[in-house]
């Protein structure tokens, strides 16, 4: 009794909300991946913040270093 | 050097050729989950998208689709737990159907809506595994290797399922 119960529920809820399983893509959804690949901000990390504070605070305490850097560069 | 290896060192025509390849297969499981093709699109961008940025935790010996697809469910589980509203979206997909508007009797209008209510109901991950094994009718393995949990899980979240189904039916006042 149970178990057609059961069958009956499920066969209600197919009738109620239909299988989409045939539903095929309408695009070709590479363009939209490639935009999203290529517009990837490089992203900060804190340790990449940090290290470019200590070069900041070098710069300020020892500007006669500038040169020396950017000739090096 | 074959596809897997190369994309698992972090390839682009490699991931390329294998986003061209199982799009559309990410895409249908994902409408199946979710129901709605303009989220199931945008879903397929960000498994592929989590592909991408994975690649190096991807083992080239074993099957790219079904890590692909694992990774598509726990998007769309998390997806069906945020909106909410998936039966809304069905509501509209089943007004779009020829030959649904006006040939069903009032009574199965009115059961129709009750079994979507009682559906949304339902939590997320039974809400995956119900539409996945009652409605899409997918076999159970696939089903349980999507989720990351065993054959007789699957089978426990499915009865699980209907029995809130029919509590929540008879509640309304529907006796399935």
């Amino acid at each position: 009794m149970n178990e057609r119960q059961d069958e009956q529920l499920r066969s209600l809820l197919r009738g109620a909300l239909p299988p989409m399983r045939e539903r095929e893509l309408r695009q070709d959804l590479w363009p939209r991946m490639l935009r999203r690949l290529d517009d990837v901000p490089s992203r900060w990390t804190w340790l990449d913040y940090a290290l470019a504070g200590v070069v900041l605070a070098g710069f300020i305490a020892y500007p006669e270093v500038i040169p020396w850097v950017l000739f090096h560069c | 050097m074959d596809l897997l290896p190369r994309f698992a060192l972090g390839d682009k025509e490699a991931f390329e050729a294998l986003f061209r390849h199982h799009q559309g297969e990410i895409y249908r499981w994902l409408v199946c989950l979710v129901r709605d093709p303009a989220a199931a699109e945008d879903l397929t961008l960000e498994t592929f998208w989590r592909v991408y940025r994975s690649h190096a935790h991807f083992d080239p010996l074993r099957d790219f689709l079904p890590w692909a697809r694992r990774i598509a469910t726990n998007l769309a589980i998390g997806y069906l737990r945020r909106s909410g509203r998936e039966t809304n979206a069905g509501e509209e997909l089943l007004d779009a159907l020829p030959g649904r508007a006006g040939c069903d009797s009032a009574i199965q209008q009115e059961t129709r809506k009750a079994i979507r209510i009682a559906f949304a109901s339902l939590s997320a991950k039974l809400k995956a595994v119900a539409t996945l094994a009652i409605i899409e009718e997918k076999p159970y393995c696939e089903i349980a290797a999507a989720l990351g949990i065993t054959v007789p899980a699957v089978k426990s979240r499915e009865f699980r399922a209907v029995r809130i189904l029919r509590k929540k039916l008879t509640e309304m006042g529907v006796e399935p």
